[in-house]
């Protein structure tokens, strides 16, 4: 009897296996093709990175990222260390990280304890719309904006080398803070949201005002919103275009934030179309990418897996 | 002024649709009073309209009138002072996961500003004695009260709203997700604790009312159909009450709004 059932399954099995060889998902013939491209970009990037840089970590060795000295030459290869760069890098999105997360909190809560209905049911979706502004505008706000009143503000005389136009690591990270609170409002709304509505009248039922219940809310939702801090961060490093027009372009540690510096996307965003003149530069370019694409894929790597491990325990896996 | 609850010409809609129609109860202090009736006629709404958690719903209505200890909830300023000392246990146990077995007790208390430390700490051990679930947590309130099980989560949840030291205490089928042997500890719960607070009890378990409660009200469709006197009540078997109604709704339309008493 039962050699005969395993006999069976067998062979069910082995029809279906047959059954998959002879019809091919459809779907899959359009989407493999796709993927295997998908893939061999990312392969051709990376092998460009790599193989485009390995005469600057042959030459820098590990002083490339411990040392700020940037000096490019036209005659001779020039000393191209990215320390203030990437110290930049992480200030800016430091910054703007921290931004974006006080305001997104502040959205979320104010939706969803404080607004009317109506106004929650507005603003709620207008934050996607807002994300999806394209960054040149905040770009030129920021620097038409936002650059003038950090300089009217003084703050720069707190600075040594103070930036004279506004634009600065403070800047830089202000604009950039205020450009992905939107999205990450909507991401701490929803998480808000998703919150069990037996939870919110046990809150009610206990006698919690407003902010008290948006503590404990908050509390049970705090994976989502490390979730989305280090996606912030993430986004924020690899900025370009906004930081570009806001930070000041200047090879500079960020020991003060009102000077002008850079980051590691705007520092290529500006010299890389003209590194070609300076021996040495564009490779070390190249590695300054190289190391901002490790940077950011941990950090994204990093996020997506709090954000799983706070969904999960969201549906109830373990607390 | 004996009564802990008074309801009256209670009407509630969600949206269009009339979910409570003309109620009224008669709570006594200091005992059990059951809400009986089939899913969906509106016995979780009467609930939470007597402690106005029904106005988180969206486009909700009431109108009539809920006194709670004599104060008028929905117009009287004193109403919010009087539903801080009214509990609620809800159908799913739903401790705040991400707390500790005390700081789920204790939070209504810190809510309140009210106590602190050692004082907290008693009124914690009391709640949770009174709770019957001190013995099984003494040793771990420091952690997470997601690692308890359903039925202690649930006597948790009892040890919640009992901190809060409430003179009325809302349960919403408080045993309706829970195995036998933990309903049954639950029932022995509300028998204690119905000697010093007064417990409105949601059920659809005709059995379990009678076992707990001495007086109640049927609900059918949004009416109260019957009040008073369980004995009364559920003279008949409870199975029986339901098909009269169902049957007599039909006759009267099928949509409820029979203007004649539902039951012969
Ligand atoms: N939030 C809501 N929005 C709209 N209708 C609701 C809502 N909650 C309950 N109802 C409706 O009100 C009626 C009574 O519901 P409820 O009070 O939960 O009944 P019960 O607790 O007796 O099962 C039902 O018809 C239900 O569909
Ligand atoms: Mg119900």
């Amino acid at each position: 009897m039962k050699p005969d059932l395993l006999r069976a399954s067998g062979s069910r099995r082995n029809a279906l296996a047959t059954h998959m060889r002879a019809k091919p998902d459809p779907l899959l013939l359009i989407l493999a093709p796709s993927a295997i491209a998908l893939l061999a970009i990312s392969a051709a990037i990376a092998a460009v990175l790599v193989t485009g840089s390995l005469d600057t970590w042959i030459h820098e060795g590990p002083g490339f990222l411990a040392s700020s000295e940037w000096s490019p030459s036209e005659e001779r290869r020039g000393t191209y260390r990215v320390l203030a760069p990437l110290a930049g890098t992480l200030v800016v999105a430091g910054i703007a990280s921290a931004i974006a997360a006080y305001l997104a909190v502040a959205v979320a809560v104010y939706l969803h304890e404080y607004a009317p209905r109506r106004v929650r049911e507005v603003v709620e979706p207008s934050l996607y719309s807002i994300a999806a502004l394209p960054t040149v505008v905040f770009g030129m706000w920021g620097l038409s904006t936002v650059a003038p009143l950090v300089r009217q503000s003084g703050l720069a005389s707190l600075c040594a080398r103070g930036s004279p136009t506004g634009q600065s690591f403070f800047t830089a990270g202000l604009v950039v803070g205020l450009m992905i609170a939107p999205y990450a409002a909507a991401v701490v709304s929803e998480a808000y949201r998703a919150v069990p509505f037996t939870y919110v009248e046990a809150l009610y039922s206990l006698g919690a005002k407003g902010f008290e219940r948006a503590r404990v809310i908050l509390g049970m939702v705090k994976g989502s919103l490390l979730a989305a801090a280090v996606l912030s961060f993430g986004r924020a490093a690899g900025e370009t275009t906004v930081v570009t027009l806001t930070v000041g372009n200047a090879v500079n540690m960020p020991f003060c934030l009102f000077e002008p510096g850079h980051t590691v996307s705007s520092l290529i965003a500006s010299q890389f179309g003209n590194a070609y003149l300076y021996p040495g530069m564009e490779s070390a370019l190249l590695a300054a990418a190289l190391v901002m694409v490790l940077v950011s894929s941990a950090s994204t790597t990093l996020g997506l897996k709090l954000a799983r491990a706070a969904i999960k325990r969201a549906r109830g896996g373990e607390a | 002024m004996g009564e802990a609850v008074r309801v009256k010409d209670l009407s509630v809609w969600y949206g269009s649709q009339k979910a409570l129609d003309n109620v009224s109860i008669t709570v006594p202090r200091g005992s059990v009073y059951a809400i009986l009736g089939p899913s969906g006629c509106g016995k979780s709404t009467l609930l939470r309209a007597i402690n106005k958690l029904v106005l988180l719903r969206d486009g909700v209505r009431v109108e009539g009138e809920v006194r709670v200890f004599g104060v008028d909830v929905y117009r009287d300023p004193r109403g919010e002072e009087v539903l801080a000392r009214v509990g609620m246990v809800f159908q799913t146990p739903n401790p705040f996961p991400h707390l500790s077995i005390y700081d789920n007790v204790a939070i209504g208390p810190r809510l309140r500003g009210q106590s602190k430390g050692r004082e907290l700490d008693e009124l914690v051990r009391w709640a949770l004695e009174k709770a019957g679930l001190w013995e099984e947590v003494r040793d771990r309130l420091r952690k997470p009260a997601s690692e308890l099980s359903g039925g202690q989560q649930q006597r948790l949840c009892i040890a919640r709203a009992l901190a809060l030291r409430p003179g009325l205490l809302l349960m919403d089928e408080p045993t309706a997700n829970l195995d036998p042997l933990n309903a049954a500890r639950i029932e022995e719960l509300v028998k204690e604790l119905s000697r010093e607070i007064t417990i409105i009890l949601v059920t659809h378990d005709a059995e379990q009312a009678q076992r707990l409660a001495r007086r109640g009200a049927l609900l059918f469709m949004g009416r109260v159909v019957e009040e008073g006197l369980l004995s009364g009540i559920l003279s008949r078997p409870y199975s029986k009450v339901l098909q009269a109604l169902v049957a007599k709704c039909r006759v009267a339309g099928g949509d409820g709004e029979a203007t004649e008493p539902l039951l012969p």
